[in-house]
């Protein structure tokens, strides 16, 4: 019987890999036999993480900044010149928000949190699409949250980007499913743990997922409509 | 190391076990070495069920009819009685209702037909979470699966009592979700597309001879990103994962699995 969670012979390109959420994807995903390519715009973060992954696992840290264009777009084409091919983009990538009120916000501060959680994601697709297509087909899997329904004061930013990357989830699934791509994003609420939103992002990317695309998938947090 | 969340161990109660999702489900977790306490309110279903299961699989059988209370807590008295406690639950019997009520605008459908929909797929819900829950909490904690649709998501026309009683689960769930919390009981809902099984087969055909304009005008019709039905272990899976321990801090959510049609 094939255990069609495993993703033996897969390449996963996983973005933040350096901590939280994005390292625990590299260890999981690994440790279900997929090679990784660990991008994080701070490379020391990325130290140690060979230790943690299983012995034989392929991997490669590389340097890489999800708001700038021509760096991701580097990042993916050197994935795909170390292990051959991509078949899974993990969008992990994220930073601190502040809360502020809207009044007082810089315009700086919100174009950074929407630049880093949401034109990241839209960046690294773009470029990632067209190796997957190249390859076949492949899952896409975006760091969301539930602010889009349930928003704090304080996060517009947070709300403004969580939205957008549903948003672009559900169009990516509508242009590229007969490509045999599947996107999908996972919301992470506040009782969201890393390992557990790893797990479910491990899921989502495998075949057992093969019918599900366009979909938030909430956790650490009860459904909103 | 093996990818799939393993059930070893775990006693699972599936609802419309003889169905096409809660079958490929019991069969499933049999294979990640659960336990399967098959519900089914048509005993033929059940047996044909026994034949699928592998080699060596722990199964009871119980014929029951989840609008009747008596025959929700007979079932849990059952699986408590054969396995000792209840860990997992597929709170999954629904049924689309009689050709009489099929493809009915609002102001054609009789209430005896809306009735009929309401009482498996809302109340049969219901009842299934109270009897379960009780015994869950009494031992510690465990993880519910409800049944939900993409109409528990969305509207359809021509189908009120079916989208209303799905809308129902999703609200269930999340309450469910709330209150079981605090004795370790997660509660989460599905919610599939179309899916190959009987249950398309005979909507198709009701809908092929049936349906009336506007309410089927079929012209509004775009496939949805992945254009085709899902086979019933492609939902076994996700009712699997949601299941199992690597979904230890998902609770209170619905989770699509069709194909992409909600993200129209």
């Amino acid at each position: 019987m094939t255990d069609r969670t495993r993703l033996d012979g897969r390449v996963a390109v996983i973005t933040g890999a350096g901590g939280g959420v994005g390292r625990e994807a590299a260890i999981v995903m690994a440790s279900r036999g997929a090679a990784i390519a660990a991008v994080d715009l701070d490379v020391a973060r990325l130290e140690g993480l060979g230790e943690r992954l299983p012995a034989g696992a392929r991997w490669a840290a590389l340097k890489g900044d999800v708001t700038n264009e021509a760096s991701i777009a580097d990042c993916l084409t050197r994935a795909r010149g170390t292990f051959g091919r991509i078949d899974i983009l993990l969008n992990a990538a994220a930073i601190e928000v502040g809360e502020t009120a809207i009044g007082q916000t810089a315009a700086a501060d919100f174009q950074r949190v929407f630049a880093v959680m949401a034109s990241g994601v839209f960046l690294a697709m773009k470029h990632v699409i067209p190796m997957l297509v190249e390859g076949g087909g492949g899952a896409i899997v975006n760091r969301s949250g539930p602010a889009a329904w349930r928003p704090l004061a304080g996060q517009a930013a947070r709300a403004a980007a969580e939205a957008a990357v549903v948003g672009m989830t559900r169009t990516a699934a509508l242009e590229w499913g007969d490509a045999g791509i599947r996107v999908n994003c996972i919301n992470l609420g506040p009782e969201a743990d890393a390992r557990g939103a790893a797990l479910l992002a491990a899921f989502l990317a495998c075949d057992e997922a093969g019918f599900i695309t366009g979909a938030a998938h909430p956790i650490g947090e009860e459904w909103r409509a | 190391m093996p990818g799939d969340a393993s059930l070893h161990g775990k006693i699972a109660v599936i609802t419309g076990a003889g169905g096409d999702i809660g079958g490929a489900t019991a069969v499933l977790m049999a294979q990640r070495g659960a336990a399967v306490v098959a519900v089914d309110r048509r005993a033929e279903s059940l047996d044909a069920l026994r034949g699928r299961m592998p080699a060596g699989a722990r199964l009871l059988t119980v014929t029951a009819d989840v609008t009747i209370e008596d025959q929700v807590a007979g079932y849990v008295a059952a699986a408590k009685a054969e396995f000792g406690r209840v860990d997992l639950f597929f709170n999954n019997a629904g049924i689309e209702g009689s050709r009489s009520g099929a493809w009915r605008t609002i102001p054609d459908l009789s209430l005896a037909d809306f009735d009929e929909i309401i009482a498996v797929n809302a109340t049969g819900v219901f009842l299934g979470l109270k009897h379960v829950m009780a015994v869950m909490a009494a031992a510690g904690g465990g993880a519910i699966v409800n049944t939900s649709s993409i109409n528990g998501l969305k509207g359809s026309r021509g189908q009120v009592a079916y989208v209303a009683s799905k809308h129902a689960v999703t609200a269930l769930t999340v309450v469910a979700a709330r209150e079981g919390a605090v004795s370790n009981i997660r509660v989460n809902a599905i919610a599939p597309g179309a899916i190959n099984g009987r249950m398309m087969r005979d909507y198709l055909e009701i809908v092929r001879a049936n349906a009336p304009s506007p309410a089927g005008s079929p012209s509004h019709y775009r496939p949805p990103p992945i254009a085709r039905w899902a086979e019933p272990r492609e939902i076994a899976g996700l009712v699997a994962f949601l299941s199992s321990d690597d979904a230890a801090s998902i609770t209170g959510a619905c989770y699509s699995v069709d194909g992409g049609l909600i993200a129209m």
